[in-house]
């Protein structure tokens, strides 16, 4: 029996969807986190996450294969970041009163740690972006390559110096960056 | 491979293991210890950067994309589905709209606020008639007991009418919005590049009290401004 017009967008609805569930299950938690470490807020984090699963949804039929379906998140959720600060952006949160004081109680509070963290901080977002990406995510140099659209050796460059000045940092040698380093 | 290149190596990838890199490790003790600092690195990098992820989220962003979707793509399986899927994060649901509302509505009241500012700045402005104010109030089923309003209108803002105040106390200003067809579930600070201020629940509506400054010590005193104003501002129906 021929399968009519109608069958056939129910069924591509059905797929699309559950492909869809799967991938805001497998990578929701992991896209939070990595927002987190770009913005540094938990609001925004959930904001980018929520309108890179939304842009998520408009193209899934550009996702051609499952296994890249993280580092094309991952690129979703740079250029919504990206688009934050294109856009003017009103701040506001909405965060109970009664919350915001304890806003990072569930972090690790120890000296040692706060210290990475901030050192982290520190780094310009070209340094610290691949850092994350490979050290958290076990990212290779060419993913991370591809992920930014650079070459392979000014991602070897960028961990190789995000390393070096993490380390500076956390030995206290440099509280500044140079100029050339904010651009 | 010199401890130069293999330093190197290991900066920009610690756990990569050519044969060069370990011929040299087994001949260079400083280089053992430097790789091995380099891997202590990452592995504090790790738990620094180890973050708890919201509880919610999947169901909070799943539901987001159904409501979102168009309703010409939305099959009737869809619809079950997402039901069913859903069931459990509906108390998110709720809460998930009436954010997006109300930051919708934030965002409209603040480019409204922006808009008068400029237009009501400079000049010494009287506070105006109770009696004039009562007639605009009353425009909106509401009545206001405040003293100093040295502006009022009704105002479309975020497609509704709205009582826009603008109160003096002393040398600071306050504008008051209070949007009749909204109803935030609690209350939502405003941090804007101008404004600072809080959006507030009111039994008529949404309240918002807002001050031009980035002083962070006002806050507190617009947060006295709006609670008074809380009881100030009253359905015409409880009197």
């Amino acid at each position: 029996m021929k399968e009519n017009s109608s069958d056939s967008g129910h069924m591509d609805m059905q797929r699309k969807q559950a492909q869809y569930e799967n991938l805001v299950k497998a990578y929701s938690g992991w896209l939070y986190r990595y927002a987190y470490w770009l913005c540094g807020e938990k609001a925004t984090s959930e904001d980018l996450v929520q309108e890179t699963f939304l842009r998520a949804w408009r193209f899934l039929d550009s996702l051609k294969e499952e296994g890249s379906a993280k580092s094309w998140l991952t690129t979703i959720l740079r250029r919504e970041n990206a688009r934050r600060f294109e856009r003017k952006q009103f701040q506001y949160s909405d965060v109970e009163m009664d919350t915001i004081s304890s806003e990072r109680q569930d972090f690790d509070t120890r000296p040692e740690v706060l210290a990475l963290r901030n050192a982290m901080h520190k780094l310009p977002a070209k340094y610290r972006e691949p850092l994350v990406l490979q050290v958290i995510e076990g990212y290779n140099l060419e993913e991370i390559a591809a992920m930014f659209d650079i070459p392979r050796n000014t991602v070897a460059t960028r961990l190789h110096r995000a390393r070096q000045k993490l380390r500076k940092f956390l030995e206290g040698e440099e509280e500044q960056l140079s100029i050339d380093e904010l651009h | 491979m010199n401890c130069i290149e293999f330093r190197h190596l290991i900066l920009t990838e610690p756990s990569a293991k050519p044969s060069d890199a370990e011929a040299h490790l087994e001949t260079c003790a400083q280089c053992t210890r430097f790789k091995q600092e380099i891997l202590d690195l990452d592995s504090d990098i790790e738990k620094a950067l180890s973050i708890d992820v919201p509880e919610g989220l999947a169901a909070r962003i799943l539901l987001n994309q159904s409501l979102k979707q168009s309703p010409r793509f939305q099959t009737r399986w869809v619809q079950f589905a997402m039901a069913a899927s859903f069931l459990a994060a509906a108390i998110f649901g709720a809460t998930l709209l009436t954010i997006e509302e109300t930051h919708d509505s934030a965002e409209a009241l603040l480019v409204h606020a922006n808009h008068q500012s400029h237009e009501f700045s400079g000049g010494d402005h009287q506070p105006i008639s109770n009696q004039d104010l009562e007639v605009m109030m009353a425009q909106l089923q509401l009545t206001a007991s405040i003293d100093n309003v040295v502006y009022a209108a009704i105002c479309p803002i975020d497609g509704e009418s709205a009582a826009h105040l603008v109160i003096k106390d002393g040398d600071d200003q306050y504008t008051v919005m209070l949007l009749p067809e909204h109803s935030p579930s609690k209350m939502y600070t405003v941090d804007d590049k101008l404004w600072r201020g809080y959006i507030s629940p009111h039994p008529a509506g949404a309240l918002a009290v807002l001050a031009a400054t980035k002083d962070i010590n006002a806050v507190a005193r617009i947060r006295e401004v709006t609670d008074k104003l809380q009881s100030a501002i009253y359905l015409s129906a409880e009197i």
